[in-house]
Parts: structure tokens; C-alpha cells; sequence
């Protein structure tokens, strides 16, 4: 069997832990990490966390959301891309002068790419 | 409207078209690469068999979708793909460029050229999988495909559309006979594609050269998959230049294709199976090997009038180890194709070249597409070796034999000899018909046994040189009483010549 992925992990925990409190959440997590030893994905833990994080955000209907830009965008605009996506947002943002200009828009596996670099390549494949 | 204003407004529809570009892409994360293999997260709504674009312009293909994971073959050098790497989606299934700049060339298994003489300009793209012609649209095979051997030509005729297998062991002349039957489709209106699959780059680069010199690239395209490539370039190769053939035989044009050879496309598959975890099977291939084969040699096909009429005659080649032909992969293509060629170590190196099996090739539908006068002439031939052998083989114990016996011994060593023909020297059809008529009518039985190669010079020079109507006769497929008497008669006039 191979190794269990990060994602599984955190969809193991979360299921484990969800709604418990007290003694109750002490012995699930007891259990989870004798489970990390046996599997000996210990060491991998703060990849776990991180995907544990995320995943229970997810569940709580969350959506994460990743703006790339060329320049620091203002908060306004911020607030506007992010208000295309839902209600429940949580953003974060990277600047990346590679871009040129516009922005690049990261939800889960899908790309929205809106940058001036991406449509400068575009323009060059359709002239060549 | 005035001409600037034309100008102004196209330009303007261009810039608003240009706007509304937002690309939307999906991506994956790698997670793991190892061996040409890499598996990744994401990439939700990935296909089977997708192409995927990784990071430095490589490609990959898809080929496992799990749960969580996409397992995917790389298709180039991976070195620099690490863990955490972006991967994104393509969208086609994997395809290669297509078209008639790609004769002459020589090209990898993605369609890129590694000949030197530039990138090849072609529009089309055609998918390396594609699903095999069906009933309705083919044809039974009955237009002869000449190899330009008088063993094979006359023995376990080959027609446009089938698949003749080429099998034996290493070092028994398996390419020479691919070469060859290459070399013999100058002026036949056919286009050649030879698929090198895991061959030494030494080897492609001597037949590149040897097919230049004869003039025979001008129809012919080279994909070459090298040893030192990476396993899925080798596993794909065979379709790449399946894909290559489809698009010309679409044209109405008739291809032959040789795979040499598929036992290390099978070994290159294996490969990428166990990587992938694939459950092995008989000899640790995947379960999926003989689908690997008969998917690819079923795309041969002799298409009828209503589809174009064009056909792919497929010559894959099998390296067995020890003759063995009972292996799992050379039993599996024995029987997707329709019949085989098989040569033997002990005859080549008893000078019988090619090395060709009597007894065990066969050409299930070869024989409705020989010519009239080949079947006339070679009808009883393949019968009297085998009698010859089996003969020859009884003689050596005892050393009185009956007239009757020693006469057909003594025929069958000329037969034998006769049949031998050097690599590169293939012989028209009606050459090979007046020999092998000579022959049957004992016209060489007066002449020494190690002559046979010179007097049969002889004789076909004489017939080049004044019966050349003749010649033209058999070579148009007609044969009657009256060729037969007038072939009699110049064999006639020969001998007594002699």
C-alpha cells in the first residue's frame, strides 16, 4: 500500500476529531498519532497540519483564493475579485512582477489567469 | 467606408476579442517522481491519456487516474521536475503533426525532427490512438506487395493491407528483410514509414544513410525511438508512426509499415507498468500486453473504394531468445497478425540467406493477392521443400537412396540455392517468375550446383536483354498458354545458347 497523502490524513483527522471535545478529543488524537507512528508519517506532520488546515476550512465552507499581481493590489480590489468568488473567502495574495501586469486567480486545482504576461504569450503563438 | 477606417474598426474587434481572454487553467501539484514516472494531486478533471504540460515545455501522458492521484509518464528528460512543481492540463489527447513534409524525414516519437535539417512545417494533428477502421469500411486484401525476395515473394506472398509478422532471433536478418522490402517499393506509388523502436542510434543512422543512397527516402519517413530515450518514447513510437501512416492512407495512398521491433516496445510498457504499479502478470508483463499489440496492428487495413481506397500493410518484427516462439509476446502477435516470417540461426549460418523457415512461415491471406503468373510458377514449391527437407534429413542415415529420391534431393538443392539472395539486391516480380519457371522446368539441372547464382545471372540478363516484351507480359499479371510457350521457348533458346 503506498503512503497516504497529506489530504487523506486531514480527512482522517478532521473525521476523527470533528465535534468532539474534552477527553473525547484528547483519546481521538491519541489514537491518530499511535495511527502516524504505525505508518511512520510522523515526521510529516507539519505537512499534515498544513493540509489539515485547509481541509477543515473546506469543510466549514470556506474557499481559499490565491491572487497573484504584478503590484500591490488595494484592499478594495482585493475585496472586489474576492467577492466574485462567495461569501465565505479567505484570501491571500502574492506579488510577482513576472507578470507584467493583471492578475492571476488560484481556487483549489483551477487557474484563472488574467495576467498581461499570459496574454502577451497568446499573442505571440497566434502571430507566429 | 474608407480604407483607414476598415483598418481602425478590425483593429478594434481584435483588441475587444483579445480582451475577453481570461485563460482558465487546471493544475496539479507533483508529489513524487521517480523513473520517468511522476504522480501528482489535482488536475480534477483530467482524461486518460491526456497530454500534460510540466514546467521547462515537457510533455507527459496521463495514464493512471486514482482516487487522489494522477500517475503520468514523462515524455523527454524529468531531471529537473521536482516535488511540488505546477503541472497543467492540455486538454487534447496525445497527438503528433502529420503531413507530407514528414517523407524524407527522420523524426522522434513525439514528431519532432532529429535529422538536422530543420523543424518540419505541417498543419495537421493526428491523435496516436485512434480506434481501427471497422467492417464496413475495409476490403479483403488482393493487390500484391512486393518485398523484392524470391523467398518470400514466391513462398508467403505479402498483399496491401495485411499484417506479416517478421520473427527470429537476434543476428538472423529480420531488418535486412524490412530493408529490402523497402528499397523494392521505388516506383510502386507507396509510402514507407520505419518505426525504430529501442534501436542502437548507430543502427537508425545506417539505415537512414543505406535508404538515402538508394534513392528510397523519397517516400519513406524514419521515427526512431532511441535506446538511451526514455521508456515511454519507445512504448508510444509504434503509434506515433501508425498515426503517421493513418494520414497518408487517409489520402487514398497505399503505406507499408515496418515495427522493429515490438518485443522492446512490450519491454519499454513493462517498464512503465511496474513503475506505475500496475499488477504484473506471465513474465511481469501487465495484463494489458496483447491489447498493447493487436490495438496497434489492427489499425492496418486495406480500405474499399467508398473510404478512399488506401491501405497500411504492417511488417512488426519479434526478437525471440533461443527460437523460441512459444514466449508470451511472440505467441500474442503470432496470432493478432496474419501469418509470419520466420528465420532461423542454424540456416543462416548455413548460408541460406534469408535465413527463411519453411515449414513455419505462412501468409494466412497472402496468396489471393499474388499475381497470376507467381502463382502459376510457385504453386508446387513450397510443397517440394518440404518434401526436400524432410528427405534430406531421412538421406543422411542411409547412403543408397532410390534415382527418384536422389533426383528430388538433388532438386531441392537447387531450389534452396536459388532462393538465397543478398541483402539490398531486391528482383522484380517477373525476373523472380522466369527464374523460378526455369527452375520447375529443369532448365538448370544440367549446371553445377555452386553455378546456380551466375547461370541464373545469365539467364535473366538474356531475358532483359532480348525478351524485354516479355518480361512486361508476366510483369502485368497476365499468363496464359501462350506466355507460358513463349517463356518455354526463350528458356529454349537460352540453353542452347549455353
Amino acid at each position: 500500500m503506498a503512503n497516504l497523502l497529506p489530504k487523506q490524513y486531514a480527512k482522517i483527522l478532521f473525521e476523527l476529531t470533528d465535534g468532539k471535545s474534552g477527553s473525547a478529543l484528547e483519546r481521538a488524537v491519541e489514537e491518530f498519532v499511535k495511527f502516524l507512528i504505525d505508518q511512520r508519517a510522523l515526521s510529516k506532520k507539519e505537512y499534515l497540519m498544513t493540509a489539515f488546515k485547509e481541509y477543515a476550512k473546506l469543510q466549514q465552507g470556506i474557499q481559499k483564493i490565491v491572487i497573484t499581481s504584478a503590484r500591490e493590489l488595494s484592499q478594495k480590489m482585493i475585496d472586489e475579485i474576492a467577492g466574485l468568488f462567495g461569501k465565505k473567502i479567505e484570501v491571500e495574495t502574492n506579488i510577482n512582477k513576472a507578470l507584467i501586469g493583471g492578475v492571476v486567480v488560484r481556487t483549489g486545482d483551477t487557474i484563472l489567469d488574467a495576467s498581461v504576461r499570459s496574454q502577451l504569450e497568446q499573442l505571440q503563438k497566434e502571430l507566429s | 467606408m474608407s480604407y483607414t477606417d476598415n483598418v481602425i474598426a478590425t483593429l478594434k474587434k481584435n483588441i475587444e476579442q483579445f480582451e475577453k481572454t481570461v485563460q482558465t487553467e487546471e493544475v496539479g501539484t507533483v508529489i513524487e517522481v521517480k523513473d520517468g514516472i511522476t504522480r501528482m494531486t489535482g488536475l480534477t478533471n483530467c482524461q486518460s491519456q491526456e497530454m500534460l504540460l510540466f514546467p521547462g515545455g515537457v510533455f507527459g501522458i496521463a495514464l493512471n487516474l486514482e482516487e487522489e492521484t494522477v500517475g503520468a509518464v514523462i515524455l523527454g528528460d524529468y531531471t529537473h521536475i521536482k516535488e511540488g512543481d505546477e503541472v497543467k492540463r492540455t486538454g487534447r489527447v496525445m497527438s503528433v503533426p502529420v503531413g507530407d513534409a514528414m517523407i524524407g524525414r527522420v523524426v522522434n516519437a513525439v514528431g519532432v525532427a532529429i535529422d538536422g535539417h530543420g523543424d518540419i512545417s505541417t498543419k495537421e494533428f493526428y491523435p496516436v490512438e485512434r480506434v481501427a477502421p471497422g467492417v464496413m469500411t475495409r476490403q479483403p486484401v488482393d493487390t500484391p506487395m512486393q518485398t523484392g525476395i524470391k523467398a518470400i515473394d514466391a513462398l508467403i506472398p505479402i498483399g496491401r493491407g495485411q499484417r506479416e509478422l517478421i520473427i527470429g532471433d537476434r543476428q538472423t536478418g529480420k531488418t535486412a528483410i524490412a530493408i529490402d522490402a523497402i528499397l523494392n517499393q521505388k516506383g510502386q506509388n507507396m509510402i514507407c514509414v520505419y518505426v525504430a523502436i529501442g534501436q542502437k542510434e548507430s543502427k537508425v543512422a545506417r539505415i537512414a544513410s543505406k535508404l538515402q543512397e538508394a534513392g528510397a527516402m523519397e517516400y519513406t519517413v524514419i521515427v526512431s525511438a532511441g535506446a538511451s530515450e526514455p521508456a515511454p518514447m519507445s512504448y508510444l513510437s509504434p503509434y506515433t508512426g501508425c498515426a503517421i501512416a493513418e494520414y497518408f492512407a487517409d489520402k487514398g495512398k497505399d503505406v507499408l509499415i515496418i515495427y522493429d521491433d515490438l518485443t522492446k516496445q512490450a519491454w519499454a510498457y513493462r517498464e512503465m507498468s511496474l513503475l506505475l504499479r500496475r499488477p504484473p502478470g506471465r513474465e511481469a508483463y501487465p495484463g494489458d500486453v496483447f491489447y498493447l499489440h493487436s490495438r496497434l496492428l489492427e489499425r492496418a487495413c486495406n480500405l474499399n473504394e467508398k473510404y478512399g481506397g488506401g491501405s497500411i500493410t504492417a511488417l512488426p518484427i519479434i526478437e525471440t531468445q533461443g527460437g523460441d516462439i512459444s514466449a508470451y509476446v511472440p505467441t500474442n502477435v503470432i496470432s493478432i497478425t496474419d501469418g509470419q516470417i520466420f528465420l532461423e540461426t542454424d540456416l543462416f549460418y548455413r548460408g541460406i540467406r534469408p535465413a527463411l523457415n519453411v515449414g513455419l512461415s505462412v501468409s494466412r491471406v497472402g496468396g489471393s493477392a499474388q499475381t497470376k503468373p507467381m502463382k502459376k510458377v510457385a504453386g508446387s514449391l513450397k510443397l517440394g521443400l518440404a518434401q526436400f527437407r524432410e528427405l534430406e534429413a531421412f538421406a543422411q542415415f542411409s547412403s543408397d537412396v532410390d534415382p527418384e529420391t536422389k533426383r528430388q534431393i538433388e532438386r531441392g538443392r537447387r531450389m534452396t540455392e536459388l532462393l538465397k539472395q543478398p541483402q539490398f539486391s531486391p528482383m522484380p516480380v517477373e525476373e523472380q517468375v522466369v527464374s523460378l519457371f526455369a527452375m520447375g522446368e529443369g532448365y538448370f539441372d544440367s549446371f553445377a550446383l555452386e553455378t546456380m547464382k551466375e547461370i541464373e545471372e545469365k539467364l535473366l540478363s538474356f531475358f532483359c536483354a532480348s525478351k524485354s516484351t516479355l518480361l512486361e507480359t508476366i510483369a502485368k499479371g497476365d499468363w496464359n498458354d501462350e506466355t507460358k510457350a513463349s517463356v518455354k521457348d526463350a528458356c529454349d533458346e537460352w540453353k542452347k545458347a549455353q
